[in-house]
């Protein structure tokens, strides 16, 4: 997610002569709760809702109403301001920007775009992303994970994988030779191609039946040859996956766990 | 089989002390929900006890050292969890490693186990399945199987 995503756009406005008390009016209503300070035309300074708290009373309905009553003459957005000591742009990641706020113990940052301030990022727009996040079952996750269905009964392993990893998903079911090479002699070579045929029976087709009963899953899979276990490791290393997901009892389990690239998922 | 959703929110980490078997705990936190717990486990071989004639039992103090000494650094790894959001607890059982780790998961009913495979000789697996694939083959949960090769 990008910063022009959540920040707030255009931003609020003020020069280093504007009386504190109209800045906190302004404040009062603005959203971000924070104000671009901009002195002929350059970016100046940042002042939020805690600045101006900070020099004036500790209320900024508060410090509006004193300087109606001229209690609080004399005090200025520059008396307030702090210098901008750094910026994001529009197309910053928001967790860099997050990070840079963390790092400069800052609640709030400029968005500055060709030099001119187009938004501000507060840690107050941050916050409803986060708790967004979290609600979503938001985790650093993995990004790419290889299922292997074997059974119509894998469905929930499918399932598993989609949430794990939305988006990237790959299913792949193995079929195994049939037999070893040298053994493949022993049968008539009719019966050869007719056994070949039936286990060979359109299973992507089968595989993609499979994966339209699954929300959010790849609508066609992968069918592979061979040993399954090498198969399965030599998909996993070409396609860089994060993790293989297959299941429990598997028996291609313990093999898979001695070559796989990466962590294995028994489900 | 409990949970298949792949919400893994309080997970079981089996580790034996030895420093690669660490690598499982990267993976576990990319998997495990924001807020979650992970309880790390490490399994000693049970200690020795001394009974005295008149039927006295002492029990042997190098297991509680022992405990110890795994507690403390059980602690620095669940400490490095905290600061990335997530719970971690250590804890030391003795006994079979096998019935230890499943037994726990049960006990503090966790969503997954995760461990690492450890290196074994092909003849020792001929010979004998390790104790992750007896897990696995044990487990009522989904484990996850840090295979070693890639860091998360």
């Amino acid at each position: 997610m990008k910063v022009k995503t959540v920040m707030k756009s255009p931003p609020a406005i003020v020069s280093p002569a504007m009386p504190l008390a109209d800045t906190a009016s302004l404040l009062a209503v603005d959203p971000a709760r924070c104000a671009l300070v901009v002195d002929d035309g350059r970016l100046a300074g940042i002042v939020t809702e805690a600045d101006v708290r900070r020099v004036g009373s500790s209320s900024i309905r508060r410090l509006a109403d004193q300087e109606l009553r001229g209690d609080a003459a004399g005090a200025r957005v520059v008396d307030a301001m702090r210098p901008v000591e750094s910026v994001v742009t529009p197309d910053t990641d928001l967790p860099a920007a997050a990070r840079m706020m963390r790092e400069r113990r800052t609640c709030a940052l400029a968005v500055v775009e060709e030099d001119e301030p187009v938004g501000v990022l507060t840690s107050s727009i941050l916050l409803p992303v986060v708790i967004g996040e979290l609600d979503a079952g938001g985790r650093r996750g993995v990004e790419r994970v290889i299922a292997v269905v074997e059974h119509e009964s894998d469905l929930p392993l499918i399932e598993a994988a989609v949430r794990l990893a939305p988006g990237g998903v790959e299913a792949v079911h193995v079929l195994p030779a049939l037999l070893r090479s040298g053994l493949t002699t022993l049968i008539p070579a009719w019966a050869r191609s007719e056994v070949a045929s039936i286990r060979r029976r359109d299973p992507e087709a089968w595989l993609s039946r499979l994966l339209a009963r699954v929300p959010g899953a790849p609508p066609w899979g992968r069918v592979l040859h061979g040993d399954p276990t090498e198969a399965i490791a030599r998909l996993a290393r070409d396609s860089s996956a994060d993790l293989i997901v297959v299941r429990r009892l598997d028996r291609r389990v313990a093999p898979l766990m001695r070559i796989a690239p990466c962590p294995v998922l028994a489900l | 089989m409990r949970d298949q959703t792949g919400d893994f929110k309080r997970a079981l980490v089996a580790l034996d002390g030895r420093a690669r078997t660490d690598r499982v705990l990267p993976w576990i936190r990319r998997l495990i929900l924001p807020g979650g717990e992970i309880h790390l486990l490490t399994v000693l071989p049970p200690g020795r006890a001394l009974v005295t004639p008149d039927g006295t039992v002492y029990a042997d103090q190098v297991e509680d050292a022992e405990r110890l000494a795994v507690l403390v650094s059980l602690g620095i790894l669940a400490d490095r969890l905290r600061t990335d959001g997530v719970r971690g607890t250590g804890h030391v059982r003795f006994g079979e490693p096998v019935r230890e780790i499943v037994d726990m998961a049960r006990d503090i009913d966790v969503d997954v186990i995760a461990m690492t495979a450890a290196r074994r000789r092909p003849w020792w697996r001929w010979l004998s399945e390790g104790v992750t694939e007896r897990v696995v083959r044990r487990s009522r949960v989904p484990v996850l199987i840090a295979t070693g090769q890639r860091s998360a």
